[in-house]
């Protein structure tokens, strides 16, 4: 039998029966979705999805692309680009594999790989008890520690919600076991994680420094993190680790949820010149609203709040630029932020984190012209390390012109830039950035 | 070749050697193409394209293809090859492996995604990763306008400057036409906004670029060298391209951005272009002691015909000649080794060409490039053994860096299976070696480069 062959009949075989009795897509289409052996209990399901990113940044001080000190940079980048391919296998087993790259930018290296983010296995013992395995973004503390990147309600992700990102993980992603189930309104999950080694992030600094903690290179330890949340309303599917940012009217759901995160020794310092190692320890309380106003017209209001208490040790800060726009800072005009668009999203304190946003009804006199939907985030965070309250906000709106699988973005984002003045890190000026993103989803 | 014998090491045995070896691929390759062609036949499996509607107006599709390299190079000067001198190298590569995926979900909107690899050969590190080459959308809002981004190889200058690499004439690119090929894309494709569309019979592309870090080519040099420019990212500027062709027959398609080097006779085409590329300060070189910058300046105009002869033998003549005028600042020049086959030099030997396979194919300065191919009538109604179509490929070139003219041709063969889906092609290639003398860059010798390629695509 030809390759050929075999492929087709994979896809397209009808022995596969094509689910075009199946719900369509907000493209009207018939989803990617193929049952096997016309057992509507089994079947394989594919997506792939690209964000795409226009966007101009007001740098950081001191900002350098290569050899120019440059206050705005303008840029066009691949933010994410996915490929996936789930099976639910028999009753009982499900496997979900995604190929993917983020932030393939100006900077990047020629040859940008596709990688393997996810490679994971799960059985059904039964509703309230599933066991998992593999490469996986399963993970606990809060609701978007686990984040549906092509659902959000804002154009990007809640950095704080992801402490150990590129720390201990690989694009959020970590070698776990997992469990997780439904418990009546009640769904949790818990997850034994073995943290990637630390020595490869970007961040590594192999020799501890006093009185401020870093992630250690220190094998051996798991982390354990968990999260479970009280489903007041409609219930939410728990088939993925990704958590929608909003349903767009579909559903009403009003969640409070409370998770943790915890890792034994995996940060180090000196303390008076002694190296001691220090728990990672974060908690979060978090709720979730996502209510249709109008049906009619398909109008939707969409509020989550959280409270992140983090110990990763003292002055633990970590500042995030993501999909970085430079890659160099000037050493006498720099801040504490660091090149381009970077700020103190994560570290040992206290942290608030705020979004809402609203649908608006249909575009168009056929209502066929998309949506609106306008947002804000905002994070408000009291950082040991930093002597000044932390504020970012982001100021957005979606043109979901179907659904979350073609929408454009447009954000302003407002961040500040701390740097320090007699011994002390306080905020200096605040930035802008503009980013105009478009989304396109296949499922 | 490290397991050769004693027997082999005489320069005579060891071209009988090369000769065997090369019998043995070909009869490899040829096994290949036997089964990929034999199923063709039997199996007249549809596309893999997967319909999201009723209608079929909604639609995904997969592709692949692969092309793999049989090769013998008479290495340039001083060419060595784990530190030993190598006149010859024969080598078996994957030039190009590609997996796609595009799709139009809804009216007027259309994806594609490519995945691949390029130059998978005996030298290449363990572990060669897949790369996400293209991903890029765009929005049909009239025939005369679709406006895109992303990563893609929507790009101006001439025909192809956006060469569909798997529906070539010549077995592999015109480089002349890649001018910033590694310099600021990857793989030729680049991170831009465009717009493209077709008004009455002009087909035209307009693309806007943010030309990736020259700090991660290959040729990239730290300090500015004397009189000679070189890509520098000092100075980030964006990229402007163009191009707009006039179609006197039959209309191609528009929706990727890959110009087709032959239809096999299936489509009869006339047509007349002309494209630019402009970059600001995209260039520095050293005047004595100060920095100076370059602009980019490249223009091309081209001419295009594939014109079926005899449609129901369908024979056909291609041919396709275009003039490069390309000014990146003093004496620029570009060397280029499509998957070399060598990773040393021996500097006492060494020419200006570099090792292996390397000659200078764009630079300050003109270029004539020409093109010929005629695809001869079946071998036989019955037997179904394909067509085949002769082909000629001519650079004539006029470097600001070099005392002599530059010269190469191809000559080759392609033959046919299942059109492009499954073709062998077998090229000849004569490039000149340059060595810097004291009155100028001359050239001194020319080396052959034996390619035969197999393609198949699914």
């Amino acid at each position: 039998m030809s390759l050929k062959r075999i492929i087709y009949l994979l896809l397209f075989h009808s022995s596969i029966a094509n689910a075009q009795q199946q719900t369509t897509t907000p493209f009207g289409n018939s989803p990617l979705k193929w049952y096997l052996q016309n057992d509507s209990t089994r079947w394989l399901a594919m997506h792939t999805y690209v964000q795409l990113w226009a966007r101009v940044n007001r740098n950081n001080p001191g900002t350098q692309i290569f050899n120019e000190v440059q206050n705005t940079s303008t840029d066009i980048s691949v933010r994410r680009f996915r490929l996936a391919l789930q099976g639910q296998l028999t009753a009982k087993l499900f496997v979900y594999t995604q190929l993917g790259i983020n932030n393939l930018n100006y900077l990047s290296p020629r040859g940008t790989s596709v990688d393997l983010l996810d490679a994971y296995a799960e059985y059904q013992l039964s509703p309230a008890l599933e066991i998992g395995g593999g490469k996986t973004a399963w993970t606990g503390l809060s609701r978007y520690s686990a984040p549906n990147t092509s659902k959000l309600l804002a154009y990007d992700l809640i950095f704080l919600a992801l402490p150990t990102d590129d720390e201990t993980d690989d694009l959020i992603r970590k070698l776990s076991l997992y469990a997780k189930g439904k418990l009546g309104r009640l769904d949790y999950r818990f997850v034994i994680s073995k943290p990637f080694s630390a020595r490869n992030s970007l961040d590594f600094d192999p020799i501890p420094e006093e009185n401020i903690a870093k992630f250690a290179d220190n094998p051996s330890k798991s982390i354990y993190s968990g999260y479970m949340k009280w489903e007041f309303k409609d219930r939410e599917r728990n088939k993925i680790a990704f958590s929608d940012g909003s349903y767009l009217g579909s559903k009403s759901v009003m969640n409070v949820g409370i998770g943790f995160e915890a890792a034994p020794n995996s940060l180090w310092n000196l303390q008076n010149g002694d190296t001691i190692y220090n728990d990672m320890m974060l908690w979060a309380v978090d709720f979730f609203l996502d209510q249709p106003i109008n049906s009619i017209k398909n109008t939707a209001i969409t509020f989550y709040t959280a409270y992140f208490n983090y110990n990763f040790g003292p002055n633990y800060i970590r500042n995030i630029g993501a999909n970085n726009i430079a890659n160099a800072v000037n050493e006498s005009f720099t801040s504490f932020n660091g090149a381009g668009n970077a700020f103190p999203a994560i570290g040992t304190g206290n942290s608030f984190f705020t979004q809402a946003g609203y649908l608006l009804p249909p575009l168009g006199s056929l209502g066929n012209k998309g949506q609106l939907q306008p947002y804000f985030s905002f994070q408000y965070s009291d950082f040991e390390r930093l002597n000044e309250a932390m504020l970012y906000y982001d100021i957005g709106v979606n043109l979901l012109f179907r659904g979350h699988l073609s929408k454009l973005s447009l954000n302003l984002q407002n961040r500040p830039v701390f740097t320090t003045n007699q011994n002390r890190l306080e905020q200096d000026n605040r930035k802008w950035m503009v980013i105009l993103q478009y989304l396109i989803r296949l499922e | 070749m490290d397991g050769d014998t004693t027997i082999f090491n005489s320069p005579g045995m060891r071209k009988v050697s090369i000769i065997i070896k090369a019998t043995l691929l070909f009869g490899l390759l040829y096994s290949f193409s036997i089964v990929a062609n034999a199923q063709n036949a039997v199996n007249n499996a549809p596309p893999l394209t997967l319909n999201l509607n009723p209608e079929g107006s909604h639609w995904i599709k997969f592709s692949t293809y692969t092309q793999l390299w049989a090769r013998v190079n008479q290495n340039n000067p001083g060419s060595t090859v784990a530190g030993e001198l190598r006149d010859f190298t024969s080598d078996v590569s994957i030039r190009r492996f590609r997996l796609g995926l595009q799709g139009q979900p809804i009216d007027n909107l259309y994806v594609l995604f490519y995945l691949g690899v390029n130059n998978l050969n005996y030298l290449s590190p363990r572990g060669t990763s897949l790369d996400l080459l293209d991903a890029h959308v765009d929005y049909t809002f009239s025939k005369q306008l679709a406006i895109g981004g992303g990563k893609s190889a929507w790009d101006g200058l001439s025909r192809y400057t956006s060469p569909s690499s798997s529906k070539q004439l010549s077995y592999d690119l015109p480089f002349v036409a890649l001018p910033t090929l590694d310099a600021t894309d990857d793989l030729i494709r680049k991170l831009s906004l465009y717009a493209k569309g077709k008004i009455a019979n002009l087909d035209y592309r307009l693309v806007m670029i943010k030309p990736l870090s020259v700090q991660n080519s290959r040729s990239f040099r730290l300090e500015p060298i004397e009189n000679i420019a070189a890509f520098t990212d000092d100075r980030v500027k964006l990229q402007y391209s163009g191009y707009v062709k006039y179609e006197f027959w039959e209309k191609e398609s528009n929706r990727t951005p890959y110009h087709v080097g032959t239809y096999n006779g299936a489509k009869k085409v006339l047509n007349l272009g002309i494209g630019f590329n402009f970059q600001n300060d995209a260039l520095w070189s050293l005047n004595e002691v100060d920095t100076l910058y370059h602009n980019m300046t490249l223009v091309a105009i081209d001419f295009f015909i594939d014109l079926p002869i005899n449609r129901a033998n369908k024979t056909a003549l291609t041919v396709y000649t275009a003039f490069f005028s390309y000014d990146f600042g003093p004496n620029y020049i570009r060397l280029l080794g499509a998957n070399n086959p060598t990773n040393g030099i021996d500097p006492q030997q060494v020419s200006f060409n570099g090792r292996g396979n390397t000659f200078p194919v764009s630079g300050t300065g003109y270029s004539g490039l020409f093109q010929v191919g005629y695809q001869l009538p079946p071998f036989s109604k019955g037997l179904n053994l394909g067509q085949l179509q002769p082909y000629a490929t001519l650079q004539l070139a006029n470097f600001k860096r070099l005392a002599d003219p530059m010269a190469y041709f191809d000559i080759g063969m392609n033959w046919y299976l299942n059109s492009h889906s499954s073709k062998f092609s077998f090229n000849f290639q004569n490039r000149p070696i340059f060595f810097e003398q004291t009155d100028g860059i001359k050239m001194e010798e020319r080396k052959w480069l034996l390619v035969l390629q197999y393609q198949f695509s699914i």
